[in-house]
């Protein structure tokens, strides 16, 4: 019992820990004992189709250290213009120094483990420094036209109200202040999940760019694709052109107006990140300079003790 | 004790309120291979929920509020047939009153068919309904107010009423273009005044963000 009271306090993000597992797995079964196996193999075709017309062609990774700026370069043009975050030219310097030191082996590649383990430190970190504003803010960034909140792409792992998620969200960043080793070992779970599901499945759909991704491990601009993917669950699928018609059939379904759009501040329109029309989220609160150093390593130049 | 602490978990925060997690729902006797919106009415509020008929004729949709108190099921369909609109070009400054679009599946029976003109990049630019319906293959329509609109090409949406009170069965498309009132970007920052939130201020662009001067953060929205 004493247990159980000890447990009142604890905020959501272990509650979406072990919802994450109940309702992604009901989900899970209730879809696959409703699909033909045929279905699998013409959906992996596919994924690997949008996969190669997406990432696969649009970010040219580099094989050789000279090719990093441009690698860098294009990762940033990409993920630009699916979610609108920007990256400055500072940061871009210093991932295209990271991005050559690992291609000439003066560091090594950053292991998927650890970088989980980096991305799970980095929002521990970044929930106990948020500030109310910037909870506030990311809530409406991250709600639908209907005033919710998915907690992924596909809302696995359930739907909230933005009141809710502001709440728990507040809740998580006690508990994050207090040291909780409970919310550590829950976000890392969610974390471990989220990047391996990437992982494998561009180190098999992609096997030119990602093949050694498990066993070699990433550059560090291949984990920037990961953590971005992660935080503002783009699947980094789907051309430009693909995505324009995609948002252009969401505004016509959604009977957007100019005005509605201009009236928006701080949104890009874009697909990912801040208001998505794809899926709606507020990555950029995760990627602050302390984060995004310990992610890829960039004070040690991707170098990994 | 270490062992049980996730069921513990498990068990209290499944008495939690917020979170709703999604349930899968299923609804038999419908036509198969359909698309449909679910609407359910819990404590007074409507939800909608989007569902696909599989061959026998489920329909499986998730929801966030379980699976009773579903009120209506609105057949949704899209017929995405290529309609013509005459004319097919509109003086902006001067357009013409009625629009006629030729086609097919027009149906007045249970409401006047809505028409709807949507700009290159699919912003709602004006709404009207018919004004006359002749079979199934023409109809007539006003033309919506177009003075705020620019010279491009614009998407003409023709959507029958069903027999539910929705308008919820898409019957096609016409393409048109305008012209005689191109846009103009009054502040030279590259964006057009109809999408720049500060039309005079060519250091806020179209959605007026601007890296925070957070020096912390390296990534800006």
């Amino acid at each position: 019992m004493s247990l159980i009271k000890g447990l009142r306090g604890r905020p959501s993000i272990a509650i979406a820990t072990v919802l994450a597992f109940l309702v992604s797995a009901g989900i899970a079964a209730w879809y696959s004992s409703r699909l033909p196996a045929k279905a699998s193999a013409e959906d992996k075709q596919n994924l690997q189709n949008r996969l190669r017309k997406g990432i696969g062609s649009e970010v040219r990774f580099a094989a050789r250290p000279e090719q990093a700026d441009e690698a860098v370069a294009s990762a940033a043009d990409f993920i630009h213009w699916r979610s609108g975050l920007r990256f400055t030219d500072n940061f871009k310097k210093r991932l295209a120094k990271a991005e050559s030191d690992v291609l000439s082996g003066k560091s090594p590649y950053l292991n998927v483990s650890e970088l989980t383990d980096d991305m799970t430190a980095g929002v521990v970190d970044r929930l106990a420094t948020l500030t109310d504003k910037e909870i506030e803010e990311a809530a409406e960034a991250s709600a639908d036209a209907n005033g919710e909140v998915r907690s992924r792409a596909n809302a696995k792992w359930g739907v909230m109200g933005k009141e809710d998620l502001i709440e728990q969200v507040k809740a998580s960043r006690e508990w994050s202040r207090r040291g909780d080793a409970g919310l550590q070992i829950g976000l890392r779970s969610m974390i471990q999940g989220e990047v391996n599901d990437r992982v494998s499945t561009l180190s098999a759909l992609l096997p030119e760019q990602f093949g050694n991704a498990n066993s070699q491990g990433v550059t560090p601009t291949q984990a920037l694709l990961i953590a971005y993917s992660v935080a503002a669950d783009d699947p980094l699928t789907n051309s430009r052109s693909d995505i324009a018609q995609m948002l252009m059939q969401k505004r016509m379904d959604e009977r957007q107006t100019r005005e509605q759009r201009k009236a928006q501040k701080n949104v890009s329109g874009a697909a990912y990140g801040r208001n998505g029309l794809l899926h709606p989220s507020a990555p950029d609160l995760f990627f602050t300079k302390s984060v995004i150093d310990k992610l890829l390593n960039l004070n040690e130049g991707g170098k990994k003790q | 004790m270490k062992k049980i602490l996730p069921l513990l978990l498990l068990l209290f925060v499944l008495t939690l309120p917020g979170c709703n997690p999604l349930t899968g729902c299923q609804l038999s006797g419908y036509v198969p291979n359909s698309k449909y919106s679910i609407k359910v009415v819990k404590d007074g509020k409507p939800y909608f929920y989007i569902g696909d008929s599989n061959s026998s004729g489920t329909i499986n949709y998730l929801s966030t509020v379980g699976c009773g108190n579903v009120s209506q099921v609105i057949t949704l369909s899209n017929s995405n047939l290529s309609l013509s609109a005459s004319p097919s070009s509109i003086y902006l400054p001067s357009p013409a009153s009625t629009v006629t679009i030729t086609g097919d599946l027009f149906d007045q029976t249970y409401g006047m068919p809505r028409v709807e003109y949507f700009d290159g990049n699919g912003y709602l630019v004006g709404s009207v309904y018919a004004t006359s319906v002749s079979g199934s293959t023409s109809l007539t329509a006003s033309v919506p107010d177009l003075s705020s609109a620019y010279s491009g090409s614009y998407q003409i949406q023709v959507t029958n009423m069903t027999y539910q009170g929705y308008y919820a069965h898409t019957v096609g498309i016409a393409t048109v273009s305008a012209y005689g009132r191109d846009r103009y970007d009054s502040d030279g920052d590259g964006w057009y005044d109809d999408e720049d939130c500060a039309p005079y201020d060519p250091t806020l662009n179209s959605y007026c963000d601007g890296c925070p001067s957070d020096p912390t953060l390296e990534i800006c929205p």
